[in-house]
């Protein structure tokens, strides 16, 4: 007997085990490895979840009650201008960019330093028109903010807010705002009430008073709450929104969000403090300066 | 050198080297058979949890106090001759996806005059402020296990319990909702009557919301005669498991100023299916009710 060939063909199997066994706790290792290098990076990735965030503020020039009504000067000053430069205070946008379909505002914009990309005509409302100009950027983003070109006295705050809302929300595709809701504006249809969940999420919207007791009665203890026409969208839900068929609720009420509750996706709420001051008329300017003149703004 | 020890070492060797090519074979093939037994595993419990045997287990009860602050006693009140909740009961004993009806009431006549007529009896305390609470109760003196309750109106003597059924099969099939519930088209007339309560739905049937007001409400705030309202019927099934958190959680705001305890599922993020029917609500709260739906059953030649 050769003990050398037996202890060699025993430490050859026993090697042949071993290493089966090295292997496996190698690939075990490895796979180990990969899968905390990649919830690692899915960590990080999600303190940076949704963070490429630009504001557009859709502005067309035609209007059946107003015509060019982005251009109108307010104290010396074109509205579109003024909301462009509320905008720039926040500190969440990464780009700001203003979508018109009009060579006048678009050439008043380039002349106070604003990003222009021109979109088209037949766009039936701002939503369309920001994921028209989204479609055009070279650069990726996020989150889209859909900022009211009426609304020149808008908190860049709340700017902020409804970025925030939908960075912490990825189960969201939307938010938006809503401020409290006036005692008097409560049987206004053109005054919309919002209702949310326990946690932010919006329940409903509404042109009617929601909620509704069984008086009837406005209720002067209740925190209704107003919409606000802030609006912020993931830029992937923002792809296809535009082209969801209409919804009944949203066509009855005659209320765009409704579509994105009617369709099942979650919406986030945040409640802020703003007296809305928005431009719909020719007297709306007038009431708005007077307003700014009061506080010293300018 | 000696052929035998070369034959044998090398057998020894052979020996060893196939009992430890044996020894891998082994893991192998128990490594194999575990990752079988795994993907059976797997397959069998993704097979028995197929919506055909999902949320099988079915209870219907109807809740029943004496005690009211309108109608004492209403649910023995006999209509054209036989009491109430006997007829609800019968109604609920057609429906055919109920392994079990129960009464749950507090009251030791309304338990009698049932169990008379061959109903299954659940005591239940005085405490409980509302039909849910009540079922609630029940559920948790039954033997068996549910996995659905159905919460049947003792005060609805005419429900189809082709909508028993609806509610049952509508939660089986959308294991993501807690709650079923059935709508069926408001009248006009009923528009700004708040205690209709009004439901608005989303595309794939889950309640957006419940209103006393009449949603949806249009830019001009009256009815419009070609929109499809829905007003919200008494009947409620539940997931049991969710059944047994829901009374205990917290009345939330909505809730409280419309007075509508659905609301609260809502409110607290949870979802709810609504099934469409067409069912006229002959509901009896007032001795008044009692006239009415007697006359209808006669005209109708309902026993």
């Amino acid at each position: 007997m050769s003990p050398t060939s037996t202890t060699s063909s025993s430490s050859g199997s026993n090697s042949t085990t071993s290493s089966w066994l090295m292997q496996g706790l190698l690939a075990g290792a490895a796979i180990a490895a990969a899968a905390g290098t990649y919830a690692l990076i899915s960590a990080r990735r999600s303190a940076r979840f949704r963070s490429q965030v630009i504001g557009i503020i859709p502005a067309r020039f035609a209007s059946s009650r107003f015509q060019g009504k982005p251009l109108v000067p307010i104290l010396g000053k074109p509205m579109i201008q003024r909301t462009w430069e509320r905008a720039k205070l926040a500190t969440t946008l990464n780009k700001l960019v203003v979508a018109t379909d009009d060579e006048r505002i678009a050439e008043i914009c380039q002349g106070f330093g604003a990003d222009v990309i021109m979109t088209s005509e037949s766009c039936q409302n701002g939503t369309e028109r920001c994921n028209e100009a989204l479609q055009y950027l070279r650069k990726k983003f996020d989150i889209v903010v859909n900022i009211q070109g009426d609304e020149p006295l808008l908190e860049p705050e709340i700017i902020d807010g409804v970025v925030k809302a939908l960075q912490a929300s990825p189960d969201a595709v939307f938010s938006t705002a809503v401020t409290s809701l006036k005692p008097e504006d409560a049987s206004d249809p053109n005054r919309v009430k919002c209702v949310v969940d326990a946690r932010g999420y919006a329940i409903y919207f509404s042109r009617g008073l929601i909620p509704y007791n069984k008086s009837g009665i406005v209720n002067p203890q209740y925190p209704y709450l107003l919409h606000l026409g802030i609006q912020s969208y993931d830029a992937q839900f923002l792809k296809i929104y535009p082209e969801l068929p209409p919804t009944p609720l949203q066509l009855e009420e005659d209320l765009e969000q409704l579509k994105v509750l009617e369709n099942g996706y979650k919406m986030k709420v945040i409640k802020v403090d703003h007296d809305a001051h928005g431009v719909d008329t020719p007297e709306d300017v007038k009431k708005i300066e007077s307003l700014m003149r009061e506080r010293n703004l300018s | 050198m000696n052929p035998m020890s070369v034959c044998s070492s090398s057998s020894s060797s052979s020996s060893s080297s196939s009992s430890s090519s044996n020894n891998t074979k082994a893991w192998i093939v128990h490594g194999i058979v575990a990752g079988v037994s795994i993907v059976v595993a797997l397959g069998a419990r993704a097979f028995l949890s197929r919506s055909g045997k999902f949320r099988s287990r079915v209870v219907g009860i109807i809740p029943a106090r004496f005690a009211s602050s309108r109608f004492e006693g209403k649910p023995l009140v006999h209509i054209l001759g036989k009491p109430m909740i006997q007829r609800t009961w019968e109604r609920a004993k057609l429906a055919t996806l109920l392994d079990h009806i129960v009464v749950a009431t507090d009251d030791d006549k309304i338990a009698e005059c049932c169990r008379g007529f061959g109903a299954d009896v659940i005591m239940t305390s005085e405490s409980c402020r509302n039909g849910t609470e009540r079922c609630n109760e029940a559920l948790q003196k039954l033997e068996k296990k549910y996995d659905i309750v159905v919460n049947i109106q003792g005060d609805e003597p005419l429900i189809e319990p082709e909508i028993i059924d609806g509610v049952v099969k509508a939660l089986q099939a959308a294991p993501d909702a807690v709650f079923s519930t059935a709508v069926t088209s408001l009248k006009a007339e009923d528009a700004f009557d708040p205690n209709r309560v009004k439901c608005v739905v989303d595309n794939q049937g889950y309640a957006i919301y419940f209103s006393r007001g009449l949603i949806p409400h249009n830019k001009s705030g009256k009815v419009n005669l070609h929109f499809p309202y829905m007003l919200h019927l008494g009947i409620q099934s539940y997931d049991s498991k969710f059944l047994k958190i829901y009374p205990e959680l917290q009345p939330t705001p909505l809730q409280l100023e419309e007075d509508l305890e659905q609301l609260k599922v809502l409110e607290n993020g949870y979802k709810m299916k609504v099934i469409k029917v067409d069912h006229e609500a002959h509901g009896v709260d007032t001795p008044e009710d009692v006239e009415k739906i007697e006359s209808y059953m006669r005209e109708r030649n309902l026993s």
